[in-house]
């Protein structure tokens, strides 16, 4: 078509009144993309504005077709503002560079008093405005795979599926798409950064392979975490295997990890340095994961660190913008919210575990003292029974006896019915004894004995009668003292026993030298004499319990004691006060006065063998 | 008794109406600190309990006396010969 050839200004003063010229200077000045078609919608002005948007002076445009001027293309439907004929759609023009611009075009129609019909167009450069909007587009699909994430870890209660997510929630395609992911964890205990996991293939070749069955099955990325399977130690793959070395220790302050822990900021690492030029070199690190451009994430909790997630895009090269960093950043906060959570949990758990343990072990103590209870009442109800039958027995035998042996010449009658009535006492006398003892001794169970606790639990059992009787019970134990093979009831009946001793020798009348010297009961285990551990069947462990009481009466005396019931053998009451330091005064027999200032100290051992034991009369296990 | 008769050797019960065994003997052996002392219980339980390893036997009451005897007999020769 051939551009019109009439004077735009004369054609448009048709349209426009008075000083419509200096009008249209105005318009023509104007930077606002404006331009007026005739009803062929061929150009009639075309302003400045139009002519650096679209790249195309007015003596380019005017005569010729608007859209024919500007290639319009990809119109979008029309429509029509309300009470005046003009429309607005958007569409794509030539970009004087080429390729699309994308506008907003706004169709006014005119006419003039004549009839005559032509259109004003305002054209809106829409680059900008569709730029913010793709990326407005895109924060929103990289927050909603942030959320996403996130969702996964609040579910997840274990530490590996956890750290399985994060590391596929970075490099996952419906994630945020970085090639490789490695996971370092603080561990406190060893004092060391642990390269936990990590994802991602090892070459182009095998990023084809896994990339390409990954798109393949078109699945979710909580279905992509969900497929994590716990792999054995002996079976990982190149980045798991790459993590593991990247471990080092927390006390190695000059090593670029544990600077990048500390920093708690992002480092960007491009070409083999770091972006900012802060802290120490990362070329080992670089070495190990053979990419020279990666990113260095910080997992915090509540400001403490928790590890570090490291990420790069080692197949694809393609750069780690700010926006990629952003969204690691943003992965990086869940994750280290999620994996204290974990840590947190695991403690309660251990923390329950051993609360349940010692619950259990208090019911069966507790059970135990009922137990102990039940027997000891047994046992004193045998014994007042034993008392209150052998008391009439001495009495019976004892006059029958007297009876044989002062009668000069009893009958045959006489004398029989005399031994039976003593044979019978004396059979009565042996039934109860025998009832008595079966009621006493019980076939020892042995079995492995930590005597040291042992003793600390039968002074827990009886803590609060200790404390009301102002006995002190100290339990002084090698450390290296080994298992002893003994009965674990019969010894704890028995440290139960000494114990009950002291409080009821105790029993309210404790008197001492002072408030700081009560009256006190001590556990002591001994490995063997000779210093050593005891190994083989000679090993012994000792135990030996002393138990101090003070204020016996005056003059009190007291002997070597016999033997007393096993596994203890009960010492001599070895008398020991101011100025005599286990001297025993020679006296009657090997025993010592006591004065009133004076303890009496009670001793009472047992040698438990820790892989053997002998039997027989000595006491001695 | 002891004051008024001066024995050489006492042998008690240690279930006592109104006192306790242990105690007297505490009382004997606080005056009389040479006093052999035999226990003669129809309890065996006190034999662990070690208040009563002051006393120098502790026999089991038995109408077969023949064990008192021999400690009696014997704690009077080892008194004699001290």
């Amino acid at each position: 078509m051939e551009p019109a050839q009439l004077g735009a200004t004369s054609r448009i003063e048709a349209f426009l009144p008075g000083s419509a010229v200096d009008v249209l200077r105005v318009l023509g000045a104007w930077t606002v993309p404006f331009v007026m078609v005739d009803a062929a919608d061929n150009v009639l002005f075309w302003n400045r504005g139009a002519a650096r948007l679209y790249g195309i002076a007015e003596n380019g445009a005017v005569g010729r077709n608007f859209t024919e001027v500007v290639g319009e293309t990809s119109a979008s439907p029309h429509f029509t503002v309300q009470g005046i004929s003009t429309r607005r759609y958007e569409a794509a023009h030539r970009a004087p560079e080429g390729g699309d611009l994308p506008v907003m075009v706004t169709r006014t129609e005119l006419q003039a008093p004549d009839g005559t019909t032509g259109a004003l167009i305002l054209v809106t450069d829409l680059t900008e405005s569709k730029a913010l909007e793709r990326r407005l587009a895109r924060r929103v699909a990289q927050l909603s795979v942030i959320r996403e994430i996130a969702e996964c870890l609040q579910s997840e209660m274990s530490l590996e599926r956890i750290l399985r997510s994060i590391l596929v929630g970075a490099t996952a395609s419906q994630g945020l798409r970085f090639n490789r992911a490695y996971l370092l964890l603080v561990n406190e205990q060893r004092r060391t950064l642990e390269g936990r996991d990590g994802i991602g293939p090892v070459d182009a070749d095998e990023a084809e392979r896994i990339w390409s069955r990954l798109a393949q099955k078109d699945r979710t990325l909580r279905e992509l975490m969900d497929e994590y399977e716990p792999i054995a130690e002996g079976a990982l793959s190149a980045a798991q295997r790459t993590a593991r070395r990247l471990t080092v220790s927390l006390d190695d302050t000059d090593r670029f990890l544990i600077w990048a822990l500390s920093a708690s900021a992002t480092v960007h690492v491009e070409r083999g340095k770091v972006a900012s030029g802060a802290g120490p070199g990362p070329s080992p690190l670089v070495e190990i994961l053979g990419v020279e451009t990666f990113v260095v994430v910080p997992l915090k909790a509540a400001d403490r660190p928790v590890g570090l997630l490291i990420a790069d895009n080692a197949i694809t090269k393609r750069a780690i913008t700010p926006e990629d960093v952003d969204m690691l950043e943003l992965l990086g906060l869940q994750a280290g919210h999620a994996i204290e959570r974990t840590r947190l949990t695991d403690e309660i758990a251990r923390e329950v575990a051993f609360l349940e343990a010692a619950t259990l072990e208090i019911r069966k103590n507790q059970e135990r003292l009922v137990q102990a209870e039940r027997l000891s009442a047994i046992g004193e109800m045998a014994a007042r029974v034993a008392h209150e039958i052998r008391n009439p027995l001495v009495a019976i035998g004892g006059f029958a006896r007297s009876l044989l042996q002062r009668t000069p010449h009893p009958d045959e009658t006489t004398r029989e019915s005399l031994e039976v009535i003593v044979d019978e006492v004396r059979r009565l006398e042996s039934i109860v004894g025998e009832v008595l003892d079966f009621s006493r001794q019980v076939p020892p169970r042995i079995g492995s004995l930590d005597l040291a606790r042992l003793a600390r639990e039968a002074g827990d059992l009886l803590r609060f009668e200790l404390e009301q009787a102002g006995v002190r019970w100290e339990v002084d134990a090698d450390e290296r003292l080994p298992a002893a093979a003994a009965d674990r009831d019969q010894i704890f009946q028995a440290l139960v026993n000494v114990l009950r001793n002291a409080i009821h020798a105790e029993g309210g009348r404790a008197v001492g030298p002072g408030p700081g010297d009560r009256p006190r009961a001590r556990g002591r285990g001994q490995r063997h004499r000779g210093g050593h551990a005891p190994r083989g069947p000679r090993a012994r462990v000792r135990a030996v319990l002393h138990h101090e009481t003070h204020g016996l009466r005056p003059g009190a005396h007291h002997r070597r004691a016999d033997r007393a019931r096993p596994p203890w053998r009960a010492e001599a009451g070895q008398s020991r006060g101011r100025g005599n330091h286990g001297n025993v005064p020679p006296s009657r027999g090997g025993g010592s006065r006591c004065p009133r200032s004076w303890s009496l100290r009670t001793r009472r051992t047992c040698a438990c063998s820790t892989s053997r034991i002998s039997s027989g009369t000595d006491t001695r296990w | 008794m002891v004051e008024a008769e001066h024995p050489d050797l006492v042998v008690m019960d240690i279930r006592l109406p109104g006192m306790d065994g242990l105690e007297a003997m505490s009382k004997v052996l606080e005056k009389h600190p040479r006093m052999p002392v035999v226990l003669n219980s129809a309890y065996s339980s006190y034999h662990e309990n070690f208040m009563s390893w002051a006393a120098d036997a502790y026999v089991v009451k038995s109408a077969d006396t023949d064990e008192l005897r021999a400690r009696v007999r014997e704690l009077l020769q080892s008194r004699s010969e001290a």
